[in-house]
């Protein structure tokens, strides 16, 4: 097996990972960096973010401001200390990516431009018009080809971590163009794999959305934290699931249900706004996960458009014009004319909930390192304590460059600590996970990963949905674990190792049924209702603070359920209270001053 | 470096324009330069040997080569006017307005020597 | 998927198993919003799971899934099948060799964006002095050629390029002329070094089809000729030893 060595390896190539690999690399000259990803940096699922990224901007914002709206918006479940540095380290970050050739948004005058976004008591969302996340992965994608110590190593698929005496000393990766397997030596080892979004069935994620990243450090014994909140995005498009972005919300977009009635007003989220005149945190500027909830309800009753695809809401656009659609929402419009037949210029979008980003991920300290020494998570594969148990939308892209940074940093400095590790250990498990990768090319059964990976997308939208009972959770539980077993018997096509997708699905779907059983099984001990985990189960309908203010966390068990566990929530400066928007949320915030 | 790879080069023949139409016209447009070739010949004539030069110009291949080198200029006016904005990076609104600045100028340069031509 | 069948043909080639490529056609269901890419999605999870091919976002914006569809370069993802109901034959992109079914090698493609140092150049600013100052005049300058999502149906689209694999080609030549056009840049010096030469810009016969095939209106052929406009000038400035100077203090704060 070919070996490549460097000091410290980077496990995904999108916003977080190459964050983290630019970091590395200016931490010290000496440092060698690997950056692995299973497909070109560009395809990374940051690609496809649309709205923008947060950092306070304005005169009358401030970083305590964006830290109440991220604390409150989260349900308390934040590390209050982590959300701290995040919001005062924003900015900088922006105004980076701006100096790396990042094309905001700009008034006329050549000043950066903010907009509003869900959830965030003042405009602070930086925007490159509807591609914020395309603009950035492009800039930090081209900003690293400037620095000759990042080994970039595209279609690498990682297999496994290599790891002696509890530190990680590197990894074992498939290189698909090659068909072989190598051995990359590290002395840290920085995940930025994503999300999980793939293991429900109607999702805005990309196809390699799946997980391995978490499913990899489950795996090696450290917990996924938080993992019951899985957002749903309220404006996806009926049956395809492609994402409408929240910034057609937050330039002034309204969402109506089949009888043209903005019925936000009736969950809390009202008065209702007139029409051109979005206000911040009321109506549709309201947080995803209420928005979702609303959406489930209204459906509910039967008021929602019936499509081909299931119920739809309809968001329309049209009073903002063309111009205005032109110039802020193109993508958005071009999405809508091919996928949904809809031009937002004449029509409203049909649009519902689908599930769209992992609140949870492996758990880490505020330096972004877990458990397991040597091994660090950035981005959406990690549990930082930033998003709570409901992420306010542009936090997260502003998240993969602030603590992509803080792990690349650290991971620099643990390798140059770390020790040698023993060559004969790592030969053994590297030997180890060529036999099992080699019996998984032989595998032989009746059963399809395809077929497998379908049956646990629709059983976690049944079971892990926007409203939790705990039957359907029961039920999905049983599912994965049927799943978990089923799996073994999938057959692997005889074929050649150069690109064999084949063998590398299975692995994803393989890795995803263990994820989605630590987001069900952390879903059904969480006895209570809290940001996107709502529960329509007696005596679960309500937040309760005195058991539930915790970090659920799963472990990995072999050949059974994870264990769950809980570990105490860092509050600093923010007491949990009531979370309410719109004329409630108003009236609090003016209580509070 | 352990590798199985075999990648698969698809040699490109000399035919490869003929398979697409963008390709066809393309050829088309570039062809048109040798009928600028013809009729510099035949100008380069008229200026070393004028009386074999108008001699000629009643002849029926001549001025059916004439024919089609006109047509060929027209179309090759017109490609270039339609690709000439893409060498200046202007804003979109400004460029249908040039090709048709374009236009005009040839046609009225184009009178002019005609009438210069006739008196 | 719906219950109408058609008929989709796909190059298929396991480098390992096969001397050279051929075609192998299935039945597929289709309806009025099927794309290729849930085609071929639909092949690897029922008819033949060795089916390899690259997709990411599904929504025409990661550049994955580029293949020839009835000679024509296209993203997977954007092509709708009930506009090949007379029939389709998927084979991977032109030109690029070929590594496994419709998965080609980019390598060469990528080697092109890094010879054009697409990031900025000879600016000095740090986050704690503020943004540079852009006005979205300047913005408009180079915009359209920073939508380019090297998904590399230009190339395919391109014949110099299938006659001279050296060729730098056009998304590359895009990229580094976006930068070249940025207000913040000071390296288009550099950049024009590179793309002045036998294989950069100059090899191109300005066929156009690049531009044509561009799911994302980029332009690459206009990035081209601007390139050897540029270049021819910058060739001309340097003989006379008058080429312009980048003003460092050119890129005011702005706060």
């Amino acid at each position: 097996m070919d070996k490549i060595t460097v000091d410290v390896a980077v496990v995904g190539a999108g916003g977080a990972g190459i964050r983290a690999a630019i970091a590395a690399a200016e931490q010290s000259a000496g440092c060698k960096v690997a950056l692995l990803s299973k497909v070109y940096p560009m395809r990374s699922h940051t690609v496809a973010a649309e709205g923008g990224a947060a950092a306070v901007w304005k005169d009358n914002d401030s970083t305590d401001l964006h830290f109440n709206d991220t604390v409150a918006g989260g349900d308390w479940l934040c590390e209050q200390d982590v959300v701290e540095y995040f919001v005062t380290h924003c900015r900088e970050e922006m105004i980076q990516l701006e100096q790396w050739g990042c094309p905001w948004s700009r008034t006329a005058d050549g000043n950066i431009n903010v907009r509003n976004f869900g959830g965030m008591k003042v405009p602070r969302t930086w925007f490159a018009a509807d591609k914020t996340g395309f603009h950035m992965l492009h800039t930090l994608f081209q900003t690293c080809l400037k620095y000759p110590t990042i080994q970039r190593l595209n279609e690498f698929f990682v297999l496994d971590l290599l790891v002696d005496d509890g530190k990680v000393a590197g990894l074992v990766a498939m290189d698909m163009k090659e068909g072989e397997l190598v051995q990359v030596r590290a002395k840290a080892v920085v995940m930025a794999t994503g999300g999980a979004g793939r293991v429900y069935r109607y999702n805005t994620n990309a196809v390699i959305v799946t997980g391995e990243g978490m499913g990899i450090a489950y795996r090696h014994g450290v917990a996924l934290r938080d993992m019951e909140f899985i957002q749903y995005h309220p404006t996806g498009l009926p049956g395809t699931g492609i994402l409408i972005t929240e910034a057609s919300r937050g330039e002034g977009g309204v969402m109506l249900n089949k009888y043209g009635y903005r019925y936000l007003q009736d969950y809390g989220m009202g008065p209702e706004t007139p029409l051109g005149q979005p206000k911040p945190k009321h109506m549709e500027l309201g947080p995803r996960d209420k928005l979702s909830q609303a959406f489930w309800q209204e459906a509910k009753k039967g008021n929602m458009v019936r499509t081909p695809d299931g119920d739809a809401a309809m968001l329309d656009v049209r009073h903002l014009g063309r111009e205005k659609i032109l110039e802020r929402l193109p993508f958005i419009r071009e999405l809508s004319m091919f996928y949904a037949g809809v031009d937002p210029i004449e029509r409203p979008i049909p649009v519902r909930p689908t599930t769209h980003y992992t609140m949870g991920g492996i758990a880490t300290d505020a330096h972004c390192e877990t458990t397991l020494t040597g091994l660090f998570a950035a981005g959406e594969c990690s549990s930082v304590g930033l998003h709570g148990a409901n992420r306010l939308g542009s936090n997260s892209l502003a998240e993969i460059v602030v603590f992509g940074k803080v792990a690349g940093e650290h991971a620099c400095i643990r390798a140059k600590e770390a020790g040698q590790a023993r060559e004969e250990v790592l030969e053994a498990q590297a030997r180890d996970v060529e036999t099992w990768f080699n019996a998984l090319l032989a595998q032989k059964g009746p059963e399809k990963w395809a077929h497998i990976r379908d049956e646990m997308g629709l059983s976690m939208e049944d079971g892990c949905g926007i409203y939790r009972e705990a039957p359907e959770m029961q039920r999905t539980m049983d599912k994965l674990a049927e799943l978990k077993g089923r799996i073994r018997k999938v057959g692997v096509a005889p074929q050649g190792n150069v690109f064999n997708t084949d063998v590398l699905s299975l692995i994803e779907v393989a890795h995803g049924i263990e994820i989605a059983e630590a987001m069900a099984h952390s879903a059904f001990n969480r006895r209570e209702s809290r940001g996107a985990h709502q529960r329509l189960d007696e005596g679960c309908k309500q937040r309760d603070d005195e058991k539930f203010l915790a970090h659920s966390l799963a472990y990995y068990v072999k050949d059974g359920p994870p264990r769950i566990e809980y570990g105490p929530v860092k509050i600093t400066k923010l007491q949990p209270a009531k979370r309410v928007y719109g004329a409630e949320g108003a009236g609090q915030a003016k209580e509070g001053k | 470096m352990a590798t199985r790879r075999k990648p698969y080069i698809r040699e490109v023949d000399g035919c490869w324009w003929l398979r697409r139409p963008f390709y066809r016209f393309y050829m088309l447009r570039e062809s048109t330069s040798l009928f600028a070739v013809w009729v510099s010949l035949y100008l380069l004539l008229g200026l070393l040997c004028p009386s074999t030069f108008l001699k000629l110009l009643n002849n029926p291949i001549v001025v059916l080569l004439n024919l089609v080198a006109l047509a060929a200029a027209v179309l090759h006016t017109w490609t270039w006017f339609g690709l000439v904005p893409k060498a200046l990076n202007l804003p979109e609104a400004c460029l249908g307005k040039i090709v048709k600045g374009l236009w005009w100028t040839t046609a009225a340069v184009s009178v002019i020597f005609l009438l210069l031509a006739i008196f | 998927m719906a219950d109408r069948t058609m008929t989709v043909t796909v190059s298929r080639y396991d480098p390992e198993r096969d001397s050279a490529p051929y075609l192998q056609p299935y039945q597929v269901p289709w309806s009025e919003k099927t794309v290729l890419l849930d085609t071929l999605q639909y092949i690897k999870d029922n008819l033949a799971t060795d089916l390899s091919f690259r997709s990411s976002c599904r929504m025409t914006i990661c550049g994955s899934c580029g293949v020839m569809v009835n000679g024509e370069p296209r993203l997977a993802c954007k092509t709708i099948m009930g506009n090949y109901q007379q029939g389709m034959v998927v084979e991977p992109l032109a030109f690029f060799p070929v590594e496994r079914d419709l998965v080609v090698d980019l390598s060469h493609f990528m080697e092109c964006i890094e010879a054009m140092k697409p990031f900025i150049i000879g600016n000095n600013r740090v986050p704690s002095d503020g943004p540079n100052r852009q006005t979205p005049e300047q913005i408009a300058k180079y915009h359209k050629f920073a939508m380019c999502i090297n998904c590399g149906l230009c190339y395919a689209a391109c014949p110099q390029f299938g006659l001279n694999p050296a060729f730098l080609g056009p998304g590359a030549t895009a990229l580094g002329h976006r930068y070249n056009l940025d207000s913040r840049d000071c390296g288009s010096t550099q950049r024009l070094a590179t793309m002045n030469t036998q294989d950069g810009v100059w090899a191109c016969t300005f066929v156009g089809y690049c531009s044509e095939v561009c799911p994302k209106h980029v332009d690459p052929a206009a990035a081209v000729q601007q390139c050897k406009a540029a270049g021819a000038l910058d060739f001309v400035a340097s003989v006379l030893h008058c080429q312009k100077k980048c003003k460092e203090g050119s890129h005011g704060h702005a706060s």
